[in-house]
């Protein structure tokens, strides 16, 4: 139940941040993703993500803010080979340990550009959730954990336009991903590096 | 800067690759295992034991590996002998004594209790199949032309067959009466399983086991 409700918020929170492009044009991008591992993360997964996506759109609102939403994928894999670990204080456990976590990132978000033009340095933050399902195999078996997560995602980046009067680009930028603590579930963070294209519109 | 509207067409191309992409990368990529890779080993101690396993010295253990399936028709559990002597190979450098069991007047410090199962799982994917516009099964009892509408989803199974071992060692002379049952605690328990497929199940078997006593340093003995 919880879950459908984070669903139909997510969905109407992007359909409203979607809709406000209509206002006077917008951005769309699409990103490919790296991710590091940060914090407390890095004793589940110490290995970056190089599988990572994302499809972003920013309507503007004013000539230096948009606002709008971002939907994305990251998978962080790890092999570990052959790993003696504790399962409790009395209990160990011996096998062929892989640790997968996918990461999928909801939010609205709202950025602000120092300028307009070819080069359009910007920062910005996204708020929304993030699903994120973590598996640590041992062989054939697995431990599973999966919830949606509150998450808070600042950014810096730049959009730099293919000459002066091309509507396409390329955008990059360092994004700080956060996601809270859940009842069941540990925090996780990442630093998000994302370099894809960008449409102006 | 208002700049015309991008033509869509090209949007659905880049849509496209980079639905291509995730889908090139699955959630869960690089999740083939060779047999021994499956292999796993479990062991767990009863804390209060813990700092007992020291002062033991004789133990006995019986020499069959029990089936824990007991219905008829259960597969039997592969080389006993193997397994007997592998467990006692590793008793012996733990500092433990066998004996046989035929002296009544000797009790000995644990019993070890070695049974396994072997199990055949099945397991059912489901695949979608998606045959477009066209001709195709229209579901509804023959083939036709339109629009293709629902496809019950194929089942294809995998079957693999896994190999359980576990071992149990209690104290003869620690027992509690619960209900009129006499009850031993068990001291350490080991299951190891994996996948029995591939020629080199017997080495497979005995370093898992070795693997189970390094595993559990704390039962070493000082006593000899």
């Amino acid at each position: 139940m919880k879950k459908i409700k984070n669903i139909t918020l997510a969905s109407l929170i992007t359909l409203i941040s979607i809709s406000s492009f209509a206002q006077g044009g917008g951005v769309w991008n699409f990103d490919w993703g790296m991710a590091f591992p940060m914090g407390s993360t890095t004793d589940f997964v110490n290995q970056p993500s190089f599988r990572g996506v994302s499809i972003e759109g920013r309507g503007y609102v004013t000539d230096q803010i948009t606002v709008g939403g971002i939907a994305g994928w990251n998978v962080f894999y790890e092999n570990n080979s052959w790993t003696q670990t504790s399962t409790s204080e009395t209990g160990t456990i011996y096998g062929y340990q892989r640790r997968y976590l996918n990461v999928m990132p909801l939010m609205v978000n709202a950025h602000y550009y120092f300028s307009q033009g070819t080069f359009m340095p910007y920062i910005g933050a996204g708020l929304g959730t993030y699903y994120i399902e973590s598996r640590d195999f041992m062989g054939i078996y697995y431990s599973q954990g999966k919830d949606w997560h509150f998450g808070v995602a600042p950014e810096a980046g730049l959009i730099m336009y293919l000459g002066s009067s091309s509507n396409t680009g390329i955008n990059l930028n360092f994004k700080y991903n956060m996601a809270a603590k859940t009842k069941d579930q540990p925090t996780y963070s990442w630093l998000g590096i994302n370099i894809g294209l960008s449409y102006l519109f | 800067m208002m700049k015309t509207l991008l033509p869509f067409k090209r949007i659905s191309i880049l849509v496209v690759l980079f639905s291509g992409i995730l889908l090139l990368q699955s959630c869960y990529p690089d999740d083939t295992l060779s047999p021994t890779q499956t292999d796993v080993v479990y062991t767990n101690y009863y804390d209060s034991a813990f700092s007992l396993f020291k002062d033991y010295s004789l133990y006995y253990m019986p020499d069959t590996v029990f089936n824990i399936d007991t219905s008829k028709g259960a597969q039997p559990i592969g080389d006993q002998s193997l397994i007997l002597n592998d467990i006692a190979t590793n008793m012996q450098s733990m500092g433990y004594t066998r004996i046989s069991g035929d002296d009544p007047n000797v009790t000995p410090d644990l019993v070890i209790v070695p049974s396994g199962i072997i199990t055949d799982n099945v397991s059912v994917y489901y695949y979608y199949p998606y045959y477009g516009y066209g001709w195709g099964w229209d579901g509804w009892g023959g083939y036709g032309w339109g629009y293709p509408g629902y496809y019950p989803p194929v089942p294809y199974y995998t079957s693999y067959t896994t190999g359980t071992l576990r071992l149990e060692m209690f104290n003869p002379s620690d027992y509690r009466v619960i209900k009129n049952d006499t009850i031993n605690p068990v001291y350490w328990t080991c299951g190891i399983n994996g996948v029995l497929e591939g020629n080199d199940i017997n080495s497979r078997i005995t370093s898992t086991i070795d693997q189970a006593f390094k595993q559990s340093p704390y039962l070493k003995t000082n006593a000899n």
